[in-house]
């Protein structure tokens, strides 16, 4: 535990020993008579208070509802027909409706075992992902998805390759690259050392041609689990957000890293005064696609929750699209690059040619966003 | 750090996936989950109603929670759903100033701390939601990775990524500080 760590949890634990049994406010009931409580009954009487408001009212909520954005209402919209994600509450990878949000097939790893990892390849139901996990390996297979009648199909191929860690977040050209995150960590004292690394095929096919980048001790990569890389189109570029051991998004030219990830470039900072970045996605070869969090303001938790438009070369941040929620928990952007699908707060988003529609409204489990 | 029970912790092997009923539950759990939600929210009855509201979510969902786990698991999600629900409306009071916005604790809390960790949790209320969730799961409630991303619904790897960058601005916030 570093020093930070020791003092965080003696300070929690210092807080917390405040609040005693003696401090709590006493409960009193009858074992057997666990009747609804108080605060439910009074939240039921609210509700049937508020229902009856309402019923009074219908002209204004009628007129709320006739100003709200037509392009909100549509469900007629171009784009991929689904997702993959993983549920996080059934453990389930499966393809979801890209505009209900219902799931429509599982995809079943062989030997039921997990999914750690999705990136799509191209835009013909090709998909690479990671499974199996041990400690210091997984293996890629390819999902190939067709139709059914009405229905999809989704095939998981025979294994592909295997990487020397546990997956965490890929990312893949249409050509086939592959970019992916891989931790080892060993429980076996006696065996291999930890490290985290970024593996880097050129194609999926050719395996040997696998490289490793070590992250050099004391320094890190932000796993973002969703999206801890991005690859350029062309498969030349690599972003991911990293400590270096400067905090920031970085960037790596394949072909220029003999000397591994510190020939990585910094290309935003994450300092103060400037907004914190997640989830980057390349549109293309000199722009990144990112979530950014601005500076909290005041005491409470509002910042500003912004996508923006990154220059690789410039480093220039330009924003882009106003979030309606907080909380960067996931991003994927298709292959035309005009559609992206994003997780944020707990809601299943879509941004359709800069049209920014609802999926799921709160609460969704789904994690692993690609399409 | 203090441990976050599991139901059935002093059970036999063979009661390990009884379910409790919901009233042992709460005889066992409500001071840990009171005081879990002290260090989201910042004082101790706000903390105790969001536990109250927590079980009373809960209450209508109990019998289709197979065991003493998976219940008291979604127990803690619904507290964290409950204390974030608060600190939202906490928030639009203050933009109306019908009340100053609090992530802190109140300053007869802060009174009562030694200096560092007064300093440190300070710190801590300047974090965003999801890192200051992070931090007090993980070196509060000592709960692994995959506990924190089932309780948050988040990914595995972004439980690692938040405590990695809520430490970090914890870090700068502290050094500012001096």
């Amino acid at each position: 535990m570093t020093p930070i760590e020791q003092r965080l949890t003696d300070a929690l634990a210092e807080m917390s020993s405040h609040v005693t049994n003696e401090s709590l406010t006493a409960v009193i009931a009858r074992r057997d008579r666990v009747a609804t409580p108080v605060r439910r009954r009074l939240i039921i009487a609210a509700a049937a208070a508020g229902g009856v408001a309402l019923a009074l009212v219908p002209p204004i909520a009628a007129r709320y509802r006739s100003t709200r954005p037509a392009a909100t209402r549509d469900p007629a919209v171009d784009g991929p027909a689904y997702f993959v994600a993983l549920d996080w509450g059934t453990q389930k990878t499966g393809l979801y409706d890209s505009t209900s949000g219902k799931l429509m097939t599982t995809i079943e790893w062989p030997g039921g075992k997990e999914i750690t990892a999705v990136a799509r390849i191209g835009d013909s139901g090709r998909f690479i992902a990671a499974g199996d996990p041990s400690d210091c390996g997984s293996e890629l297979r390819e999902i190939t998805v067709t139709e059914d009648g009405p229905g999809l199909v989704a095939t998981v191929g025979p294994m592909m390759v295997g990487l020397p860690g546990r997956t965490s977040s890929m990312a893949a050209t249409a050509a086939g690259a592959l970019a992916a995150l891989v931790t080892c960590q060993p429980t076996d004292p006696a065996g291999h050392s930890a490290f985290t690394a970024v593996a880097l095929l050129p194609d999926v096919a050719a395996p040997n041609q696998l490289t490793v980048w070590t992250v050099p001790s004391n320094e890190q990569i932000y796993d973002q689990g969703d999206t801890g890389l991005a690859l350029s189109p062309d498969g030349r570029q690599v972003a991911f957000l990293a400590a270096l051991p400067e905090a920031g998004l970085y960037v790596l030219e394949t072909g220029k890293a003999d000397g591994g990830l510190t020939a990585a470039r910094l290309v935003h900072p994450d300092k103060d005064g400037e907004p914190r970045l997640h989830l980057p996605h390349f549109l293309d070869a000199d722009t990144l696609l990112v979530g950014t969090e601005g500076a909290k303001s005041g005491r409470d938790d509002a910042a500003d929750y912004t996508l923006a438009k990154l220059s690789v070369s410039t480093g220039q941040l330009v924003p882009y699209l106003d979030m309606p929620a907080r909380g960067w928990e996931g991003m994927a952007i298709d292959d035309t690059r005009r559609h992206v699908i994003l997780r944020i707060g707990g809601r299943i988003l879509r941004i359709d040619d800069g049209r920014l529609r609802t999926v799921i409204r709160r609460n969704a489990s789904l994690g692993l966003l690609t399409w | 750090m203090t441990e976050m029970p599991t139901a059935a912790s002093d059970g036999a092997p063979d009661q390990l996936r009884r379910r409790p009923d919901l009233w042992e539950l709460y005889a066992d759990h409500r001071l840990h989950l009171v005081r879990l939600a002290y260090l989201l929210v910042g004082d101790a009855s706000s903390a105790e109603d969001v536990v109250q509201e927590a079980f009373a979510r809960v209450q209508p969902k109990w019998r289709g929670l197979d065991d003493g786990d998976a219940a008291l698991a979604y127990l803690r999600s619904s507290v964290l759903n409950c204390g974030r629900s608060l600190l939202r409306r906490r928030a639009v009071a203050a933009r109306l100033h019908f009340a100053p916005p609090q992530s802190q604790p109140s300053a007869e809390v802060l009174a009562i701390l030694a200096d560092d960790s007064r300093a440190l949790v300070v710190a801590l209320g300047r974090l965003t939601q999801r890192h200051r969730e992070v931090l007090v799961l993980r070196y509060w409630g000592g709960l692994s990775e995959r506990e924190i991303a089932a309780s948050l619904g988040i990914a595995p790897g972004s439980v690692k990524s938040s405590a990695s960058r809520g430490l970090a601005a914890l870090e700068r916030l502290l050094e500012d500080r001096r």
